[in-house]
């Protein structure tokens, strides 16, 4: 199908548009308002819309700027005709008219929109009712409204792409390309069902077979498990039982019958123990006096021993004491002497120690004395010293008071009354006038007395000047009768001065500087010699106390006298008083030294003395012992020799005891062979015993007894056990189990049959739905190439109910959703799959359809619109149409086969 | 000369616990006490003076009271000496059979010639010296000829001959090994060694457990069981029969088997790979059972596959074969799977397209499968059979 031109009448805006379509690509520009989405909705109207329709669709197309109804004429190619098709939109009166270039026939009514349909591809030119709905389905997919274009067109309904007939197209082009039939279905249910009867989605549905079967299996084996305790239970009582009859038979015919063995027995033995207790008896008797023989002479023999051994052993210690008795004066002598030796060593230990004392009292006098001397004569060299400064003083103190009182404030009086006066006379002769005599050829007179040429006087009062004697001339100096006043003021200064000068008794103010001077020279040495004089009285008294001191000194020294000679002739005394300190110090040391020696000499002493007098002490004792010693000796052999007497020596005993010796030898081993028979015979106490035994054969049948018990219940539970036969239950569980255990393996190879069935049916379906989508993402690849550069670029699922779904691009390695694309891209891709869609379609409408595209491309880049040009130019090689309507012409250049241009007017 | 009859292993009380069906489990066990009457009349129709009873009489030292009291009726009956001595199945441990009150007055009324042998001591007759071997406990591992090998045998009559009576396997033949045989209890381990005993000393030995006739030695033989219990053990395997004895102090014994048996085990073996294997299986079914019913056991090792209607077929035989045999016993399966025509049913549906590749698929990976009997391959039968089901019936 191929639009070939158009005339729009009364459409809108348009009164009278007449265009030619190129069979190629058409390019339709035009600013905004100027009708090109009018022009499209007029030939999607009268393409789609029955002419007689009514209502919104067709009053959108009535024009207010041209009177008269809407009427669009398309011409078009299909099924291998050319068509003219006019509509006339006035409602209910609307025409429509059909011709064919070939016959020339004209259709009108519905039998024109029937054709016109068939000639479309579609199922009916809609009417007004189904207008809201069905109309904008109708070529969704080939023709995009402005507004539109980056929609989604897979997420709409079948419809809306013309799914029918492109499954049909897809399956031609993929040859063995089919639909799963209705058989597949119910197959594939039946196989859901089967599976749904046995497991929900948590697993093994309650009550079902195979659920069944699981607890039957479970039930055989719990059977088993109790079939084999059984059988268990049954070994355990019959092993029970066993050992109860071995220990049953090992009492009853071996233990208790030992027992009444021995108990017999010991019954039999009783009389046999009577007649050796008498043989006992006998032998006993006939021990006796060879016991007490034996006893006896191994008594006397022991005394003898004792006494021999008592004898030699006092001997001894009697040799010992009178050995020590013989040495002991020897002894004692040297003790003493030690003793004496001890004394005198201490004596003279006390002598030196007692000389040293002496010369260590004389050292310290002498020391003394030297510094006590020495302090004297210090002391004479101050009290000198004090007496001088004392007269001194005295001198000077007559001297200054010998001088005029005048001090330094009355000098600066002084000088300040001299100042005043200069100062009077000062201000009296700057007022004064100066006469000098130049030059005279006669006398000249000044007050009287004449003046010579050359003579200069200053005057200070009025005075006269006469010349010869003619002239008198009487000259007043400035100031006048202050004049008077100077005058006075000089007096007054001068008597003033003078009368202090008189009061101080001094001459002249250069006087009283002398004296001044003078007085403080003589209080400067006063002040030298110190305030407080030191008392010489006390200073005396103290002499008198060190002279004292001496005088004592001396008096002790004379009674030293010996001693000190002594000590002079062994070496001279120093004279200086810190050689005697050190000489004093070193006899300290010697006599420290002696003093210990002395402490030692005193304790050897003591040592030496208890020494002598432990051993004088010991040696009374031993004295008196050896006499003990000797008695007690006497007193032994006097014993001894009664003994020998009477019993002869001591070999004669001795052999008499070996004697007596075997003979009691023999005479007990008889006595103990026959306790040994006797207690053979029986325990010591018959009695007891008999007793013992007696309990132990009770204690036996009561064992007994108590097995007979429990072989009786082990019997009863092997016998009760065994009525049901255990191992008849054993081989009856074990063939329940191996049939529950086969029928459940069976059940679940078919059940893992259906699943894989199930899944196998799966699997066939999306290889059956990849063959109808594989062809169609192919050719969105072969459109999109040049973005997606190798592999896969689309991909699209598709399903028999609900046509094609999920389109996704793929970008770098991830496949993208429609919606998550941008909006350009959406636009690109959703006109790829229309072209893809047209492809196929083209088919069954003569190899062409028409594509419109109404700014559909408005958010494409200037880059992209290249691609948009590559796509359409390659569509229209495959030889498809389109019509692109744009609002920027431009950018497509020169482009398009042919090129409209509205809105000029 | 002594005549006598020499058997072994009655199990008398064997549950057949196995046999699903009440009354076929009735029937055999029932067999074997009939057994019992037929040993009878080859006493009598052999003038044995004397029967030797090696061992497992009873099939567990528990037997319930009434086959006990069927058992001292017919050894009544046969009125020469039967010596007894307990096997491991009926071992003479206190509280079994041998110690109970009822057997006990049981046989002295019913069965005065049955001589219970519980003590390890010889036994001198005036027809010949016995020298019991029996088993006295459950777990006894010891051999019970032990005894033997300290005996003072200058105080053994030496004008009769001398017969050990024992039971349980010897040395070099593991009596119990029933390889195969998977039903088979747990026995005792206790081994004789034949070789310790003196042979010169002694004339017959008369051994008892191993189900099948044996002969150990000149002087050692297992009777084998008078009536079968088991499948066949393999081949050669002689079972349903007693020993007819003639012995002589210093002479090796004249054996002669007497049959007994009457009920017949079967083993087959078969493995299907196509409807024709069917007609084979028929034709040996018929060879074997031939038109007997209830008188045979059949135990069928089946593997292999055939095809759903051939399978169909194959579960019509064995329901037919549940009926006549006394027991069918299958080991292993016969799957089905479909075969040529049936899968063509499925893979040729072009109208129905996800089937056909869905059986397509099944049926490649079928063939992928290297071993046919694998749980996989096993799975994927199963798969083209319910598929097959689904889709042809409704």
């Amino acid at each position: 199908m191929r639009l070939l031109n158009c005339q729009l009448q009364n459409v809108r805006l348009h009164g009278d548009l007449d265009l030619t379509f190129s069979p190629r690509l058409t390019l339709i520009g035009g600013p905004n308002e100027s009708g090109k989405s009018t022009l499209v909705e007029a030939l999607h109207r009268a393409l789609f819309l029955k002419a007689s329709a009514t209502g919104a669709p067709v009053e959108a197309l009535q024009s207010r700027l041209h009177l008269g109804q809407p009427i669009v004429q398309i011409g078009f190619e299909a099924k291998g005709d050319n068509w003219t098709l006019r509509k006339r939109f006035s409602g209910t009166t609307g025409q429509v008219t059909l011709q064919a270039e070939s016959s020339g026939k004209s259709l009108t009514g519905p039998t024109a929109e029937e054709v016109l349909a068939e000639l479309l591809g579609v199922g009916e030119i809609v009417g007004s009712k189904q207008a809201g709905t069905v109309l904008p389905s109708r070529w969704a997919h080939l023709w995009v409204r402005q507004g539109f274009s980056g929609d989604d067109l897979l997420a709409t309904s079948t419809s809306h792409y013309d799914f029918d007939q492109l499954r049909l197209q897809l399956e031609r082009s993929g040859g063995a390309a089919v639909q799963q039939s209705v058989l597949d279905q119910q197959v594939e249910k039946r196989i859901k069902e089967a599976l749904d009867e046995n497991f929900t989605t948590r697993g093994t549905k309650r009550n079902s077979p195979l659920y069944a079967r699981e607890e039957a299996l479970k039930r055989a084996q719990s059977r088993m498990e109790l079939a084999l305790a059984r059988l268990t239970d049954y070994e355990d009582a019959s092993e029970q039982l066993t050992n109860l009859c071995e220990e049953l038979e090992q009492l009853q015919a071996q233990e208790l019958p030992a027992l009444l063995e021995s108990q017999k027995l010991l019954q039999e033995g009783a009389k046999a123990v009577g007649r050796l207790d008498s043989a006992i008896e006998l032998a006993a008797k006939v021990l006796e006096p060879i016991r007490l023989r034996h006893d006896a002479t191994q008594q006397t023999l022991q005394q003898l021993d004792d006494l021999q051994a008592e004898i030699q052993e006092r001997q001894n210690s009697l040799n010992t004491l009178e050995a020590n008795a013989a040495g002991a004066q020897g002894r004692e002598a040297e003790l003493k002497a030690a003793e004496l030796q001890h004394k005198q060593s201490l004596a003279t230990l006390t002598q030196q120690r007692q000389c040293l004392e002496q010369r260590q009292q004389l050292l310290r006098c002498l020391v003394e004395r030297n510094s006590t001397a020495e302090s004297l004569t210090r002391q004479n060299a101050e009290l000198e010293k004090v007496k001088q400064e004392a007269s001194k003083r005295q001198s000077l103190e007559q001297q200054l008071s010998g001088l005029p009182a005048i001090s330094k404030p009355s000098l600066l009086e002084l000088r300040r009354l001299e100042q005043q006066l200069r100062d009077a006379l000062t201000r009296q002769e700057a007022m004064a006038a100066g006469v000098k005599l130049l030059k005279a050829d006669q006398p000249v007179r000044l007050d009287g007395r004449p003046l010579q040429v050359g003579d200069e006087q200053r005057l200070s009062a009025v005075f006269q000047l006469q010349v010869g004697d003619g002239v008198v001339v009487e000259i007043a100096p400035g100031g006048g009768e202050a004049l008077g006043d100077l005058e006075q003021a000089v007096q007054d200064a001068r008597e003033q001065l003078e009368a202090r000068l008189a009061a101080l008794k001094v001459v002249s103010v250069a006087a009283a500087e002398d004296l001044l001077e003078q007085r403080t020279g003589l209080e400067q040495q006063l002040a030298a010699l110190g305030t407080a004089p030191a008392d010489p009285g006390q200073l005396e008294q103290q002499n008198a106390a060190l002279q004292q001191r001496i005088a004592e000194l001396d008096a002790e020294l004379e009674e030293l006298t010996k001693v000190r000679q002594a000590m002079e002739q062994e070496q001279p005394l120093p004279e200086t008083l810190s050689g005697l300190q050190a000489l004093q110090q070193q006899v300290g040391a010697t006599s420290k030294h002696t003093l210990a020696a002395v402490a030692a000499g005193d304790k050897e002493l003591e040592a030496a003395r208890s020494a002598l007098q432990a051993f004088q002490t010991q040696r009374i004792s031993e004295a008196s012992q050896i006499k003990v010693v000797r008695s007690e000796l006497a007193d032994r052999r006097e014993r001894l020799e009664p003994l020998i007497n009477q019993h002869g020596d001591r070999d004669a005993l001795a052999a008499k005891l070996t004697g007596l010796s075997e003979e009691r030898q023999q005479a007990e081993a008889e006595l103990s062979r026959l306790n040994v028979e006797r207690a053979a015979l029986t325990s010591q106490d018959a009695e007891q015993e008999q007793q013992r035994l007696q309990e132990q054969i009770d204690a036996l049948t009561r064992r007994q007894e108590e097995l007979l018990d429990q072989r009786g219940a082990a019997k009863q539970r092997c016998d009760s056990i065994s009525s049901q036969d255990p191992f008849a239950a054993v081989e009856q569980a074990r063939l329940q189990l191996e049939t529950a255990e086969a029928e459940h393996q069976q059940l679940l190879r078919v059940t893992d049959a259906h699943r894989k069935l199930r899944d196998l049916f799966q699997e066939a379906q999306a290889d059956l739905s990849s063959r109808y989508s594989e062809p169609l993402a192919r050719a969105i690849g072969d459109y999109l190439r040049p973005l997606v550069p190798d592999g896969q670029v689309a991909r699209l699922s598709y399903d028999q109910s609900k046509g094609f779904q999920g389109l996704q691009l793929r970008r770098g390695q991830e496949y993208y959703g429609f919606e998550a694309l941008s909006g350009g891209m959406r636009e690109q891709l959703a006109a790829a799959l229309r072209l893809s869609m047209a492809d196929v379609l083209k088919e069954a409408h003569d190899g062409c359809l028409p594509l419109v595209f109404d700014d559909a491309f408005t958010n494409s880049d200037p880059e992209r619109v290249d691609l948009v040009k590559r796509m359409l130019g390659s569509a229209v090689d495959r030889g498809l149409q389109v019509i692109l309507l744009t609002c920027d012409p431009a950018a497509y250049g020169s482009f398009a086969d042919q090129v409209v241009e509205l809105g000029s007017g | 000369m002594l005549r006598l009859i020499h058997t072994a292993d009655w199990q008398i009380g064997k549950p057949y616990g196995t046999v699903a069906d009440e009354q076929k489990r009735f029937r055999l066990q029932q067999e074997r006490i009939a057994a019992i009457g037929r040993i009878r009349d080859a006493v009598r129709a052999q003038e044995a003076q004397l029967v030797l009873v090696a061992g497992d009489l009873f099939d567990s030292p528990t037997p319930d009271a009434t086959p006990v009291l069927e058992v001292l009726e017919l050894i009544g009956e046969m009125e020469v000496p039967v010596l007894v001595i307990p096997g491991n199945h009926d071992h003479g441990a206190p509280g079994t059979v041998w110690h109970r009150d009822d057997f006990q007055r049981h046989q002295r009324q019913q069965a005065p010639n049955l001589q219970l042998l519980l003590e390890r001591q010889p036994l001198v007759l005036d027809e010949a010296v016995v020298l019991p071997c029996p088993l006295l406990r459950n777990q006894d591992s010891s051999d019970p000829t032990q005894w033997l090998r300290a005996l003072d045998w200058s105080a053994v009559p030496t004008d009769r001959p001398r017969i050990v009576l024992a039971h349980g396997g010897v040395h070099g033949f593991g009596g119990r090994d029933y390889e195969g045989d998977e039903e088979a209890q747990a026995g005792a381990n206790n081994l004789i060694d034949l070789a310790a005993l003196p042979a010169g000393q002694i004339d017959y030995i008369a051994l008892g457990d191993w189900h099948n006739l044996k002969q150990v030695s000149g002087q050692a033989w297992y009777p084998g069981t008078p009536e079968p219990d088991r499948f066949d053990q393999g081949e050669g395997n002689q079972r349903g029969q007693v020993l007819l004895v003639e012995l002589e102090r210093g002479i090796t014994p004249e054996v002669k088997p007497q049959q007994t048996g009457r009920i017949q085990w079967h083993n087959l073996k078969l493995r299907f790979s196509g409807d024709d294997d069917l007609d084979r299986f028929e034709r040996q079914l018929e060879e074997l059972t031939a038109g007997r019913v209830a008188r045979d056991l059949l135990r069928l090792d089946v593997s292999g596959s055939l095809s759903l209607a051939g399978h169909r077929r194959y579960q019509q035989l064995l329901d037919d074969l549940q009926h006549r045999l006394l027991r069918l016993r299958i080991k292993g399966e016969c799957q089905q799977a479909p075969e040529a025509a049936e899968l063509e049913q499925l893979t040729a549906r072009s109208e129905d397209p996800l089937i056909a590749q869905v059986a397509q698929e099944l049926q490649q990976r079928l063939s992928r499968e290297t071993d046919p009997d694998s749980d996989e391959a096993g799975r994927l039968r199963t798969a083209l059979c319910e598929l097959f089901r689904f889709t042809t019936t409704r």
